[in-house]
Formats: structure tokens, C-alpha cells, sequence
């Protein structure tokens, strides 16, 4: 039934690069051309790092405000799991690292995740599963994207793809609300958004062909078609199968894959636009720091409440999944700005 | 063609999304829109929306005209 007891979400906390980058400004691309990807993808403004600010720099300022704010000890967390496509190196996994950075305990379990828009709620599942099985008292998700994969020159997918770090921390209690969830996998569709050369199955080995494959690229009719018939229908079981509808949802937080399609999402599903928030504008698509970006920067006063969330990630894989989550006074930080070292 | 009630034609639906100089039936689509990845992206959601089909890559390479377009949406329904 992919249910998940005992645990709750007691605080999120996301972290951006200061420094943004407004489309309105990018010289080499025509007026035409940022008019309709302003009005159309519905990004006008993104913040932008750099190789010295990665998506683990970004994981741990939310991950060290998230703690101080929740009076957590370091050495009181004993699961951190990083969800992200951009590591800050393939071996080993990135979140080994942070669990030093944090000044966590040697007894904490820790790994990498590798997956993008789908990425939080398959995170929440497996912190909040593993703390179960497990018995760990207190946990933390990290997910957290920078555009490494991202070719500059690609303008379809440069300018959608934004930074953003997140930290969610996850408690057992013997209140918490369940949480249900629905899960997608279809490797059928891989390539209709991968980056062929960044691992051992092409290895980049020179060439600007060999270079240009390091990156990501995207088969906008297969990821439409998916969104708009796969991830809606697969949606729409999920709420028959929980009776949950747009009365008793209060917000559908989706990850932000592209105004136009999810607009065409959101009229499938008949949601309301005042349930349905974005975050998409002010910070273009963050992969798996989506959803808690979302809830940090356009919920945070109404986090303080009860809430029934129904968070649906999709995309890269093709994966999806869903989670309706009741919540109740989750602490929600203020974004948190990070400056951007200079190169 | 298939269509839910009261529905714009498609190129009243095309003329609100994507600023085409001037439009009809006849008009060569790739031309008056400036075509590219965004644009035929905004097509493929408005006629999904509007007529339940989903246009490919493909189908834009084998038409010229919206009447072509219309052709092809209703062979999908045949």
C-alpha cells in the first residue's frame, strides 16, 4: 500500500545562490525568442552558481539553518541521504562528506540518490521508511541541484534550469499522520531526458561530440506526452485510491517542470490556481529542490497550520511519484541566500 | 473533428497563445509563427487541451498549412 507511519516532516529549509541571472538580460539570445520563453516556460528570473558553490554547498546552509532552528544537535541525526544529479564527485557518495560537514555522528547512515524531478518524495520515502525499519529517532533529506549538466548553449534548457539546495528533517512520532505514496519507474523512456556521456556507459573520452553528449538533453514531444497523459492519469489513481480531491487537498505542490505544461496539468486535474503554487518564475526548474523550494518560498505561513499536501515529482528516469502528506506545524525557514564565490 | 463544447477553432486557439502576423486556414503555420522548440510546444498543449490529441514532431514536418494540422488531428479520431 506504500504507506509510511510514525513519521513526520518537522521542518524545511532551502537555500539559493544570490546572485540571479534575469532571462530578460541574456545577450545571446534574440528579443523573440526571451519574450516567448518568459510567457511560455514562465521562468523570467533564476538564480546561478558556480563550480564553487555546488549543490552540496547549498544542501548544507539549509541543513545547518534547519538544525539550529529546530535545536537539533548534529549528533542527535542519525540518517542524512542527498538526493542529486550533480554531486560533487561521482565517488564517493556526496553525502558521506556532509555528514562531517554537519558535524554528524560516525553512526549516521549516509548516501547519495541519483534523481532529479521526482527526487523529494522518493527521498521522504526511503528516510522515512529507513527510520522506521530502523528505529532512527531523527533524519534528514537533502536534495539539491546545480546546472552542471546544463550546456550553456543549449537555449531550450539553459535558461529553465536553476540552482537551489533544500534540507527537510524528519522525526519519529508516534502522532505523525501516514503518509501515502505512488511510485513510477519507466526505463523504457530513458532518453527522452539524459546526459549519454556523463557516466560509464559512454565514458566522455574527448572530442567536442564526445563533450557536447556530456550534457543533458531533453525529447520535449516524449516528456510532454508523459507529463500530460502518464503523470496525470498516474495522478489521478493516486486520488481515487486515497479520496483525495481538490476540496480536500489545500495545496498541490508539484515539482516545476515548465509553466506551459504544468498549466496543462493543472486544468487536466481541475485544480484550483490558488491550490496550485509555483515557484517556477523566480528560480526556473530545480530538479529535485522543486517541491520543498515551492513550499519554503510560497507556503512557509501556512506550513505553521495543519495542511493536507498532495507533492508530485516527475520527470528524468522516466520516474514519477506522489505523496499526500498531512502536516502540522512544520517549521518552515525563510530562504536562506548564499553568496557565490568568485571562480 | 471530435471536440469538447463550445471550442475555439484552431485558429482562433492558435492566434491567442502565439502571435502569428496574420492567419487563416490556408496560411503556411511555420511561416506567420516564428517556429521553434517553445512555440510547437505551446501548439501540442493547446490542441491536446482542445481536442484531446497529441501532436509529434513529426506531424508539424508533414504539414504546412492549419488545415493540414486539422486533417491530421481528425484521421487521429478515425
Amino acid at each position: 500500500m506504500s504507506i509510511i507511519g510514525g513519521v513526520r516532516v518537522s521542518g524545511i529549509a532551502a537555500a539559493v545562490p544570490e546572485k540571479r541571472l534575469i532571462i530578460d538580460t541574456l545577450n545571446s539570445y534574440s528579443t523573440s525568442e526571451k519574450k516567448q520563453f518568459i510567457r511560455h516556460v514562465g521562468v523570467y528570473e533564476k538564480r546561478t552558481s558556480n563550480l564553487k558553490l555546488t549543490a552540496a554547498d547549498l544542501c548544507l546552509a539549509a541543513a545547518e539553518g534547519l538544525l539550529k532552528d529546530l535545536g537539533w544537535a548534529p549528533n542527535t541525526v542519525g540518517a542524512l541521504i542527498l538526493v542529486t544529479q550533480s554531486p560533487d564527485q561521482i565517488l564517493p557518495s556526496t553525502a558521506i562528506v556532509l555528514q562531517n560537514r554537519l558535524s554528524l555522528n560516525e553512526s549516521c547512515l549516509a548516501f547519495d540518490i541519483n534523481l532529479g524531478c521526482s527526487g523529494w518524495v522518493y527521498g521522504l520515502s526511503v528516510v522515512g521508511s529507513l527510520m522506521q525499519t530502523l528505529g532512527i529517532e531523527r533524519g534528514l533529506l537533502l536534495t539539491g541541484e546545480t546546472a552542471v549538466l546544463t550546456n550553456e548553449e543549449d537555449h531550450r534548457h539553459f535558461p529553465l534550469m536553476g540552482d537551489a539546495g533544500t534540507a527537510t528533517a524528519l522525526e519519529l512520532s508516534e502522532d505523525a499522520k501516514p503518509m501515502h505514496f505512488q511510485f513510477y519507474s519507466d526505463g523504457g523512456r530513458f532518453q527522452a531526458i539524459h546526459a549519454p556521456n556523463s557516466g560509464a556507459r559512454h565514458f566522455a573520452n574527448g572530442g567536442s561530440e564526445a563533450d557536447l553528449k556530456y550534457f543533458a538533453q531533453m525529447n520535449a514531444d516524449q516528456v510532454l506526452r508523459f507529463c500530460l497523459l502518464d503523470v496525470v492519469s498516474n495522478i489521478r489513481s493516486f486520488m481515487e485510491k486515497h479520496a483525495a480531491d481538490t476540496e480536500n487537498v489545500d495545496h498541490f505542490v508539484f515539482h516545476q517542470a515548465n509553466k506551459l505544461i504544468n498549466e496543462a496539468m493543472r486544468k487536466k486535474l481541475s485544480v484550483p490556481e490558488k491550490k496550485f503554487p509555483y515557484s517556477i518564475g523566480q528560480f526556473g526548474n530545480t530538479s529535485s529542490a522543486s517541491i520543498p523550494l515551492t513550499i519554503v518560498t510560497q507556503l512557509r505561513e501556512q506550513m505553521a497550520s495543519e495542511q493536507t499536501l498532495l507533492c508530485s515529482g516527475f520527470g528524468v528516469g522516466l520516474s514519477m511519484a506522489h505523496v499526500l502528506l498531512k502536516t502540522e506545524n512544520i517549521k518552515c525557514l525563510p530562504l536562506i541566500e548564499v553568496k557565490v564565490p568568485r571562480q | 473533428m471530435k471536440r469538447k463544447k463550445n471550442t475555439a477553432s484552431l485558429i482562433e486557439l492558435t492566434a491567442s497563445k502565439l502571435d502569428p502576423k496574420r492567419l487563416d486556414s490556408e496560411s503556411l503555420f511555420k511561416e506567420v509563427i516564428e517556429w521553434n522548440s517553445i512555440n510547437s510546444l505551446v501548439l501540442s498543449v493547446v490542441i491536446e487541451s482542445e481536442y484531446g490529441v497529441l501532436l509529434e514532431k513529426e506531424d508539424y514536418n508533414n504539414a504546412n498549412t492549419i488545415s493540414d494540422l486539422e486533417d491530421i488531428i481528425r484521421k487521429m479520431y478515425s
